[in-house]
């Protein structure tokens, strides 16, 4: 059914959840995975205080170390379970648009994510960023939830 | 003097504040009217998660409306 399942990643532990259980449904279908991780553009006004204090090419240089740890995690995920994977990572402003162009771009056929990122993870109320790529995607979204994966056989 | 407007049960977002300190995180948003879609805490689904709902100060259209 689905052959080529893009999960975005920020790192954060309900991402690594996602990314296992993205990697399952994969090898069980046979799917091919594209792993993503977007970092905001640098800019001289910002309230990230790592911003704040870096200058533009120290960030993106704190930003590719910080993704290419993120993206591990992922390989390594894929190395486990068996399943093909290519790792991105890109920089946008709106990291719901990075997935959804992405998606789009690779002719992914599901967005397997978490419902809430680094950010909001104790929060209730479902993440921004998931929010808006179930919102504007075309392409069906799997969200995978706080606590699913204890759920799982 | 600020004017208010309505998302929901909330009556406490600011029109016109970009800064607006009701909005859930990464809100409020342009809007293609030149509004700012506000953002508040909707309806919680049967996993428990409160999914949330949006709405513009100037046009009155939310997120999903814009697609």
């Amino acid at each position: 059914m689905y052959k080529h399942v893009l999960i975005p990643t920020d790192g954060s532990p309900l991402s690594e959840m996602a990314i296992r259980h993205g990697m399952a449904l994969a090898k069980a279908l046979g799917a091919k995975v594209t792993v993503l991780t977007t970092s905001l553009p640098f800019r001289s006004f910002a309230l990230d205080p790592v911003m704040v204090t870096e200058s533009p090419a120290r960030y993106e240089q704190e930003c590719e170390v910080w993704a290419e740890k993120a993206l591990g995690t992922a390989r390594t995920e894929a190395g486990t379970a068996g399943v093909s994977c290519e790792t991105l990572h890109v920089t946008q402003a709106q990291p719901y648009q990075a997935i959804i162009e992405t998606a789009q771009k690779r002719a992914c056929d599901l967005i397997c994510m978490a419902s809430h990122g680094r950010k909001g993870i104790s929060a209730f109320v479902l993440g921004s960023e998931t929010y808006k790529v179930l919102t504007h995607s075309k392409i069906p979204v799997l969200v995978c939830r706080l606590g699913q994966e204890r759920d799982q056989p | 003097m600020t004017k208010l407007f309505t998302i929901g049960d909330e009556t406490t977002h600011l029109i016109g504040d970009a800064q607006c300190p009701e909005c859930l995180e990464d809100y409020p948003e342009l809007c293609p009217c030149g509004g700012l879609i506000h953002a508040a805490s909707g309806e919680e689904d049967k996993g428990g998660t409160e999914w949330p709902t949006t709405r513009c100060d100037q046009c009155g259209r939310s997120e999903e409306e814009l697609d």
